[in-house]
């Protein structure tokens, strides 16, 4: 009896198997992998396609108004050469120079020189009389 | 004279042209008396033969095709994933090393793409199934259950073909695919156990549950 249920099974299941899809199954079927498989051998790799994207977002113009407005900004908001902090006008030059820790006094110097501006120095006054090490400097 | 000129190019004629044309329909040496096996066809995909990947496409897709129906009981979805199948391996190829049989790599990549779109889906889709074409062992086997079951004989194969397809989805994917493997396809335990990355002893302990279950479940057909 068991034999028999297992082979009965067995037959059974293989009715499965002799089911066949009837029509143009295999006619779509194919028809719709060739065009996969080209859509899959014409596709770009992922990183050529990030960078496609990338490009497509980031126009030559936006970029080029974007890296020209932070060239303009650092040009004209970047500080000239000096050590120390630099502060642009004599109310604020002042102001540093009162809010420094130096009891002696400080030096300010004005130096309208005609080198790109007008510069006032602020250094320390040592007891000694001597300047010393430059505390700020700024041009207006 | 002209006309035994004629006639004997034309013998000679006849007799080229078998000579030529036969030896292209002569098949390869070595292999199955179709075209070249797999492996030859496989070399010619690899060295760029995309055509030799339509032969090799035409001779497995049936089988590909029927093993996802089975398992994943839509025939849609299983299109849909038979045509996975054969880009991946299309795409994997120079990777494929000839370890195995080809066939037994493509129905490896066709059942894990079924167990992982099985994993995916919680919710099952309706199921629906292709028309029979009886073989002559089949035919008598239904003759025999009609007796049994008197009736439309059309409407007895419909109810058959969904019951067992109702059997065959109560089971767990990874129980499923050894069963259409083994039951339906008629695969080896050894070729199962290379396909479902498992044991022989795992696919006949899987089988074996499997079958206590359908048997169970179709037990009025027994």
């Amino acid at each position: 009896m068991g034999n028999g249920d297992e082979e009965n099974l067995g037959r059974l299941l293989r009715l499965k198997g002799c089911e066949r899809p009837g029509g143009d199954f295999w006619n779509s079927f194919d028809g719709k992998f060739q065009a996969r498989r080209l859509a899959l051998l014409v596709r770009r790799p992922f990183w050529m396609r990030l960078i496609g994207k990338l490009r497509r977002i980031f126009r030559p113009s936006v970029a080029t108004l974007g890296i020209g407005g932070v060239v303009c900004v650092l040009l004209f908001s970047w500080p000239k050469n000096f050590p120390g902090n630099t502060v642009t006008g004599t109310r604020e030059l002042l102001m540093v120079a009162l809010a420094s820790n130096v009891d002696d006094g400080v030096f300010i110097e004005e130096d309208f020189g005609d080198a790109g501006g007008d510069f006032c120095y602020v250094s320390e006054l040592l007891p000694s009389g001597d300047h010393g090490p430059l505390l700020v400097a700024c041009n207006f | 004279m002209l006309l035994s000129d004629v006639f004997w190019v034309m013998m000679i004629s006849i007799v080229l042209d078998g000579v030529v044309v036969g030896s292209w329909k002569r098949p390869a040496a070595g292999c199955d008396g179709t075209l070249d096996g797999d492996a030859g066809l496989v070399a010619a995909v690899k060295g760029g033969d995309m055509t030799a990947f339509d032969v090799l496409m035409r001779r497995h897709r049936e089988k590909v095709y029927g093993v996802l129906c089975h398992i994943l009981g839509n025939r849609e979805d299983a299109a849909d994933l038979a045509q996975d199948a054969f880009l991946i391996a299309f795409r994997s190829i120079g990777k494929f090393r000839g370890q195995s049989k080809f066939y037994t790599w493509l129905y490896r990549i066709a059942v894990n793409l079924a167990m992982r779109y099985l994993r995916r889906r919680r919710l099952r889709r309706f199921f629906n199934f292709d028309n029979l074409e009886l073989d002559p062992a089949s035919e008598d086997f239904v003759a025999t259950l009609a007796r049994e079951f008197p009736g439309d004989r059309a409407l007895l194969l419909k109810e058959l073909q969904r019951n067992i397809a109702e059997a065959l989805q109560g089971l767990s994917p990874k129980h499923r695919a050894v069963v259409v493997l083994s039951e339906i396809e008629g695969f080896s335990a050894e070729e199962i156990a290379s396909m479902t990355k498992s044991s022989p002893g795992t696919v006949r302990s899987r089988l074996h549950y499997a079958k206590e279950y359908l048997k169970s479940a179709l037990r009025c057909y027994l």
